[in-house]
């Protein structure tokens, strides 16, 4: 089964924006869900792509999808990226609690960073960052919407507001943070063009 | 339309068809009512190959050029490599791609395996086995296996959810006769086939307004009051299939009902809504063009039956939809799903984008309409011009491209969307794109 749309997205924008990057692919991570959602998706990288639950074996890597910083070891791992590495980050953030991934013997973390505490130390780590959140708090209120319209029996409205909830999926910059997943785009400052 | 001037047509799809190939497969994005898939992009192991390896073995039918065999081939060898251990089908879920165990599309698929091992077997050709073998594997032993539900006396949608969606249980019912037609097993027929269908039958709306309708789904006795013509199209052939098994008329009377349902709803131009809803409200849009194919292929399976659906204005509709590039549009109208107002004259890139889980339907539903003589002209060779077309996504004017090696969207300079025709993801895909 697929995971929901917030982790389907998540894990699909991570494996579209390594596709074509240069060099050695890393995926850090400990969790078989992301094992799981991550390895069918990049098996088709042109690049070799190596997974490791720590940072070492990815010293040679030039980009790396971390899934997902846990809080007792987030900065000392992040001290230990290969310099010059461009990073993906999955995070959960509160709202991601209500998901079913959560809800099962090994849910994807067991203590997030949460997309805001993640941003500040990827940035006093040397990186600029961009943020992207699925499932906005727009979309999470058009969702409801097309619910409780289905309940009064307004299916050709629901249907509606269901389009409208997927088309305002994705958001960027602050709202990510209050999105249940967030993927954190980072790279080191020197080699920001 | 003449059975000639559907040559070029049915050549530049062909053509294109070769375009969309990677190594494991036909792979590109999909644009679908219920959610998108713009960012996996490769090979995908699910419904198409009921169209394109039905389309090919038309045209082998029609003209016995060994080619057309081949591809047919070619195509059902790509699911027989794909089978996993436990025999379902790696990137089967279509629009939720890449997922394997999507529904009705692994029941598609070993359709269609059955249907070329139909034709090899009547050959003489032993690699009837090959197709037969994986595709009873994935139906005895994740359809029957998992899907069935002995008390309801149907198959679910989900293993845990006791859930019945009509069309795709009729796509898995013809892939059960076939089934039974190749190992002359009757038991597939009287406990699962028939029984099948017969709960489809209590999903269709008697008398009324929606008289001949099928519920789009059900979970356990709540039905779920939406009712896409599109859908009910494809219960049809299944209908039809066991009333040619049973002789019981009540499955042609509710295929006869099912089409008279779907010609109520067509408007003038050919074109079918997207959902009528109980209550008889319409959502128009996306109106499907590439798709419309099986709902042609419906109508010409109930003609023998003395049915006097005339094809022509939805053939019609679905010939305006062929790009330059040789696919078809999958759609008219994307940008107005939430809002349903009439669609402005500039199409949106989901409408444009031709998809080979949409563009199948119209290569079965065209080179099965093709005159033996005509069938002969046709090639997968022929030259395709750079297709540019003005467009818009989210409201904004862009521009579309497509050749043979890639499709993209962008705006000014800007690109949005790059895809190189076979990579399992795009090259290029700004937040923009990321809707689902």
């Amino acid at each position: 089964m697929p995971p929901t749309l917030e982790y389907h997205l998540a894990l699909d924008m991570c494996a579209t924006a390594t596709y074509t990057s240069a060099g050695r692919l890393g995926v850090l991570t400990h969790s078989t869900f992301y094992q799981r959602e991550l390895a069918p998706r990049l098996c088709k990288h042109p690049a070799p792509v190596l997974f490791a639950d720590t940072a070492a074996p990815l010293h040679n890597c030039t980009s790396i999808i971390w899934a997902e910083p846990e809080q007792p070891t987030a900065a000392s791992l992040l001290a230990q990226m290969p310099p010059r590495c461009e990073l993906w980050l999955i995070t959960a953030n509160p709202l991601a609690r209500r998901l079913p991934e959560w809800h099962t013997a090994t849910p994807p973390a067991t203590a997030p960073c949460g997309s805001a505490m993640l941003l500040r130390l990827v940035r006093h780590a040397g990186y600029t960052t961009h943020c992207y959140g699925m499932h906005s708090i727009a979309s999470i209120a058009y969702g409801e919407v097309g619910r409780l319209l289905a309940r009064l029996h307004r299916h050709d409205l629901a249907d509606r507001w269901a389009a409208r909830m997927r088309a305002a999926y994705l958001v960027q910059g602050w709202q990510a943070h209050l999105a249940p997943v967030a993927v954190l785009h980072a790279r080191p400052l020197e080699h920001t063009p | 339309m003449s059975s000639d001037a559907l040559v070029p047509v049915v050549s530049r799809l062909a053509t294109w068809l070769t375009t969309m190939r990677a190594p494991d497969g036909y792979s590109g994005p999909v644009a679908h009512w219920w959610q998108q898939c713009l960012q996996y992009t490769g090979a995908g192991i699910d419904w198409r190959y009921e169209g394109i390896i039905t389309g090919y073995l038309h045209l082998y039918r029609y003209t016995r050029n060994p080619h057309w065999l081949a591809q047919a081939c070619r195509a059902a060898d790509d699911v027989v490599q794909a089978q996993l251990p436990d025999t379902r089908l790696p990137n089967s879920s279509f629009e939720q791609n890449p997922y394997p165990g999507g529904t009705p599309h692994e029941a598609a698929c070993m359709l269609a395996l059955l249907r070329l091992a139909t034709i090899l077997h009547q050959q003489g050709d032993l690699r009837w086995q090959t197709y037969l073998a994986v595709a009873g594997r994935n139906l005895w032993q994740h359809q029957i296996a998992r899907l069935w539900d002995e008390r309801a006396r149907a198959f679910r949608d989900a293993p845990d959810v006791p859930s019945f969606v009509p069309n795709k249980a009729a796509t898995l019912v013809q892939a059960l006769l076939m089934l039974a037609h190749l190992t002359h097993d009757e038991h597939l027929i009287t406990h699962y086939a028939l029984p099948t269908l017969d709960v489809v039958l209590a999903h269709q709306v008697q008398g009324d307004l929606l008289d001949g309708a099928i519920y789009q789904n059900s979970f356990g006795q709540r039905r779920v009051p939406k009712f896409f013509p599109y859908y009910i199209a494809r219960c049809i052939p299944a209908l039809l299939a066991g009333y040619e098994v049973s002789s019981e008329p009540r499955y042609l009377a509710a295929a006869q009902r099912a089409l008279n349902f779907i010609l109520r709803w067509r408007t003038p131009d050919g074109s079918l809504p997207q959902v009528i809803y109980t209550s008889g409200r319409v959502s128009r849009y996306p109106c499907w063009i590439a798709a419309t194919g099986d709902i042609i292929t419906a109508m010409h399976l109930l003609q023998p039956h003395g049915s006097p659906a005339d094809p022509t204005p939805t053939l019609h509709w679905l010939l305006q939809g062929q790009l330059p590039s040789g696919g078809f549009r999958t759609a008219h109208g994307f940008a107005e799903h939430i809002t349903q107002r009439t669609p402005a004259d500039l199409p949106e890139f989901r409408d444009l984008l031709p998809v080979c889980g949409w563009n199948d339907k119209a290569f079965a539903c065209l080179s099965g309409l093709l005159e033996p003589a005509a069938a002969q002209h046709v090639t997968d060779t022929e030259p395709l011009p750079v297709c540019e077309l003005a467009c818009q996504f989210r409201r904004q004017p862009m521009v579309y491209h497509e050749d043979s090696q890639q499709i993209v969207l962008r705006q000014g300079q800007q690109i949005h969307y790059q895809w190189q025709k076979g990579a399992a993801w795009p090259s290029v895909c700004t937040p923009l794109m990321y809707l689902k």
